[in-house]
């Protein structure tokens, strides 16, 4: 399962400077090293780039200066992993047009977010997200793909029925971008189904193994 | 138990295809028509008989020279009711090669629509004999009336229709074709029903533009005084003022779109990527008040001949076609153009304006396809483009006429100008006359009387016309300035939102935490903070009273006494008491019309800039230039200051920008230095300083006329 660590909080906002409440907030709840901040969105970008096997929520502001560079960080992110859980704020939600509510929509921005909100209500999302981030299946198959060594990950993991044959790596690109014949999210939906499958089945032993297992790993 | 179930529709589904799907009686007559152009007919009557009166008598009668039915046909395709049978090839044969357009089967139902009792009469050129169907509409009602009375139930598939054959009695002069005869008319026509059905009937097909072999429709209604005669649209794009049209590039791949240039004040061909509804090929008649008058003169009451954009798929129109209503309140408009104008402003052209034909193709166009009530196309992404598109081509036409308007304001004056001179010189001459030959005085009394009156009545008018447009001028600066304080209050909510959000979150912090020593640090930093913010928010609401204080007036002043007010008057002090050596040098003094505090509110804020970069400067100095040049006055402000951070100059004129933090900068000095100038129609921008490399410049300009 997930391990319980805590995600990296990253904001992407030229508004917010580190002597902010928000950021002490942030820092209390996630502790000074998984906060960072970056005012220049290609900064934030590569930084995000660079820790993809990390869990990341991104707090992101829309409007730097008068440019809508936001939804570029917001492309560029989604396009490489869809496993980056965004939260936008924006200093006025009626300004953000329909069309650009959409494609956040569409390419699943978690939340929308006034930026005048009480830090406590925009934290409340933060946790939203991260809980969401560790019920993930693709997430949790994400990370325990990453757990494995480089060498470990090229090696021919699975094999389709069509006979084709796929890698760790392969399957974790899949996960971030349903590139691979969409092979990892079928992955992630096949672990569900069979989750399902057995409670179903029989309640009272799935009980039994979980509680078997959690001891053996102790 | 199991077993199998069927569908069954009740004997009323007749009124639920016909009157419920075929909305008006142009449309029905359209349906029916469309019919004709399938059967591949060179030659469709529709002739009115008495139908000025609803009732027994009223006759509408649709007859083609098409290939006519079999009684296979009529019992296996007309009286089958869903989509179309299906035809081997998408065009009818040659030499007609006619696209279908008749498509989902309904259209036969129209004839419920005109009225209660149906006549096919029908024959192919190998027949001997007509076939006689007869679709008695009011009996099936009737027997669904009285099934309902006993509790039975009757099924549409039940009812009967009789058929019969008779002699050719000449009612199909060709020996093949269809005719269908239409009696019991539910609704009277009169003759302006007449006339604009005879309008639309006129652009089933586009104006300009033959087909071959020919689709001739005529119209005839003897009682209501229209002789039989050939449905043409009216040439009205002749007396268009001007005609754009633009097409998709084969070659290429792009769509044409229209595009005005302000410059050469001519429409130039442009072309974009190819858009998700498929290639267009587009004309425009765009119709100015003169043409409009021109128009009106050669066809009285006929106001809804321009009426906006029709699109045609393979050269037969599809939306929209038969607009019912009159007024202009109930009428349709399907693609949202005078609805749009009405919410929008005074530029955009309304559907009385002009003449839009957008031409598409089913297989170019597969996701255009027509709503099943034939008034629209079913709502989809390409069809909602579409929309745009060509409200985006509407909206160039606009741009045209926007620019004709402005022409044309200048012509009157002039003309009424030169008139009012012709009429002085007029009055001159009879005075003179006069003066010269004395015994003309009597004769000529009543002549000079009438000249100097109209002399005085012209000149009336000029001073009158010059007013209402010196006064539209005013009103349209009083818009834009309205229009400038809207986006104004939006970005200083905005700002205040921006400033308010770290105040209360710190504000939030103390609640939840206070008191910890721990935390001391943290408090006393956050309580800096909130004061900051407070602060600020402060002067952005004084910036925001400052609005509602100044005198909305303008009032005249010099350029000289304004900077010497500034420069040596009000900051003389700060000045000396921080020793900085200021230097005015105005180059042309000029007077001007504006609000005055607006100019002295950017100079101060530049002041206080320079003096925050002066602070740690030795010698410092502050030099003011001002020079005019054809249509602008220049301000050139520079300091040998600290200069600005290379990492915010592209973002200096926005809010809470500063690299003064530590001096106490807001961030809000350029800001209100831009919106300041931005309401005096007039630009800042940043140059280099006069004593270059050190220091900031700062150009202000001010436009001398109005732009």
């Amino acid at each position: 399962m997930a391990t319980s660590t805590k995600p990296y909080i990253v904001l992407i906002d030229d508004d917010i400077t580190e002597d902010q409440p928000l950021i002490g907030y942030l820092h209390r709840e996630y502790g000074a090293s998984n906060v960072f901040l970056f005012q220049e969105p290609t900064e934030g970008i590569r930084f995000i780039e660079a820790n993809l096997a990390k869990r990341i929520i991104v707090l992101l502001d829309i409007m730097f200066g008068e440019k809508a560079q936001g939804f570029d960080v917001f492309d560029r992110i989604t396009e490489k992993s869809k496993l980056v859980c965004f939260i936008v704020m924006t200093g006025n939600l009626e300004a953000v047009s329909k069309r650009e509510l959409q494609r956040l929509v569409n390419r699943h921005a978690w939340y929308i977010v006034q930026r005048d909100k009480s830090a406590k209500e925009i934290l409340a999302l933060i946790n939203e997200a991260e809980t969401h981030l560790m019920m993930r299946v693709d997430g949790a198959l994400e990370e325990w793909i990453l757990r494995h060594g480089p060498d470990e990950q090229q090696k021919p993991f699975i094999k389709t029925r069509g006979g084709e044959s796929y890698s760790l790596a392969d399957i974790l690109l899949s996960l971030r971008t349903g590139e691979n014949e969409a092979i990892g999210q079928e992955m992630a939906a096949d672990i569900l189904a069979v989750a399902i499958d057995l409670l179903v089945r029989d309640k009272s032993r799935i009980g039994k193994d979980n509680l078997a297992g959690s001891k053996e790993s102790k | 138990m199991a077993g199998k179930l069927k569908w069954r529709f009740d004997a009323s589904t007749f009124k639920l295809l016909g009157r419920g799907l075929i909305t008006d009686r142009i449309t029905a007559i359209y349906e029916l028509v469309k019919n004709c152009y399938d059967a591949n007919s060179t030659e469709v009557e529709v002739a009115f008989s008495r139908v000025e009166k609803r009732g027994p008598h009223g006759i509408i009668t649709i007859r083609d020279n098409g290939s006519g039915m079999s009684l296979a046909d009529i019992r296996d395709k007309w009286l089958v009711v869903g989509t179309a049978s299906k035809r081997t090839s998408p065009k009818s044969p040659a030499p007609f090669n006619r696209r279908y357009i008749g498509e989902k089967g309904v259209g036969r139902f129209a004839t419920d629509k005109l009225g209660g009792h149906l006549r096919i009469l029908t024959k192919r050129a190998q027949d001997a004999k007509v076939l006689n169907v007869i679709i008695n509409w009011s009996a099936y009602e009737g027997l669904t009336y009285e099934h309902q009375a006993k509790s039975q139930q009757l099924l549409f598939t039940e009812l009967e229709n009789e058929y019969s054959y008779t002699e050719d009695d000449g009612l199909l002069p060709d020996g093949h074709g269809t005719a269908l005869i239409i009696t019991m008319l539910h609704e009277a026509w009169d003759k302006e029903m007449l006339l604009r059905l005879e309008n639309q009937l006129g652009r089933v097909l586009p104006p300009v533009f033959k087909i071959v072999p020919p689709f001739d429709i005529h119209l005839s209604a003897p009682t209501a005084d229209i002789k039989k005669r050939l449905v043409k649209a009216e040439p009205i794009e002749q007396l268009a003022t001007v005609h754009v049209s633009a097409s998709f590039n084969q070659k290429t791949g792009e769509q044409g779109i229209l595009h005005f240039d302000g410059k050469s004040q001519k429409f130039i061909p442009s072309y974009v990527e190819k858009e998700i509804f498929g290639p267009v090929s587009m004309d425009f008649y765009y119709f100015d008040a003169d043409a409009l008058k021109a128009f009106k003169a050669k066809y009285k009451k006929t106001d809804n001949y321009i009426e906006g954009v029709k699109i045609y798929r393979d050269g037969v129109i599809c939306t929209p076609f038969a607009e019912f209503e009159s007024g202009l309140d109930t009428r349709r408009d399907v693609l949202g153009i005078d609805k749009r104008r009405y919410q929008e402003a005074f530029d955009k052209l309304n559907t009385r304006q002009f003449i839009g034909i957008i031409h598409i193709t089913k297989d170019n166009n597969p996701k255009i396809t027509d709503a099943t009530n034939r008034q629209d196309f079913v709502d989809n992404p390409a069809y909602r483009r579409l929309k745009e598109f060509i409200i985006e081509q509407i909206d160039e036409l606009a741009k045209y006429k926007k620019d004709k308007k402005k022409d044309e304001n200048t012509r009157v004056q002039s003309n009424l100008k030169r008139a009012s001179a012709d009429v002085k010189e007029v009055s001159r001459t009879l005075t003179q006359l006069v003066k010269e030959r004395p015994e003309l005085k009597d004769v000529l009394a009543p002549a000079i009387a009438r000249a100097k009156d109209a002399t005085e009545k012209v000149s009336e008018g000029a001073k009158e016309s010059a007013d209402s447009a010196k006064d539209f001028q005013r009103k349209e600066a009083l818009y834009l300035s309205l229009m400038s304080l809207q986006d104004f209050a939006n970005e200083l909510a905005h700002g205040i939102r921006f400033a308010l959000a770290p105040a209360k979150q710190g504000a939030e912090f103390f609640i939840d935490f206070f008191p910890d020593p721990a935390l001391n640090d943290t408090f006393l930093r956050y309580a800096h903070l909130i004061f900051n913010q407070t602060e600020t928010i402060s002067s952005l609401v004084d910036f925001m009273l400052s609005y509602a204080q100044v005198d909305i007036e303008d009032s005249e002043f010099q350029i000289k006494e304004l900077l010497n007010g500034v420069m040596n008057g009000a900051y003389a002090i700060i000045f000396e008491k921080e020793g900085i050596r200021t230097e005015l040098a105005i180059k042309d003094n000029i007077e001007l019309t504006g609000k005055r505090k607006f100019l002295e509110d950017v100079l101060s804020n530049l002041i206080s800039n320079s003096i925050k970069a002066l602070r740690h400067e030795p010698d410092k100095k502050i030099l003011c230039e001002t020079y005019a040049d054809k249509d602008s006055l220049n301000i050139v402000f520079s300091d040998n200051g600290t200069g600005v951070d290379s990492k915010i100059k592209g973002r200096m004129f926005e809010m809470f920008k500063t690299t003064t933090a530590e001096e106490g900068g807001a961030g809000l000095g350029l800001f209100i230095a831009r919106s300041r100038m931005a309401a005096l129609n007039g630009s800042i921008e940043l140059v280099a300083s006069a004593f270059n490399p050190k220091g900031a410049g700062f150009k202000l300009t001010i436009p001398l006329k109005k732009q």
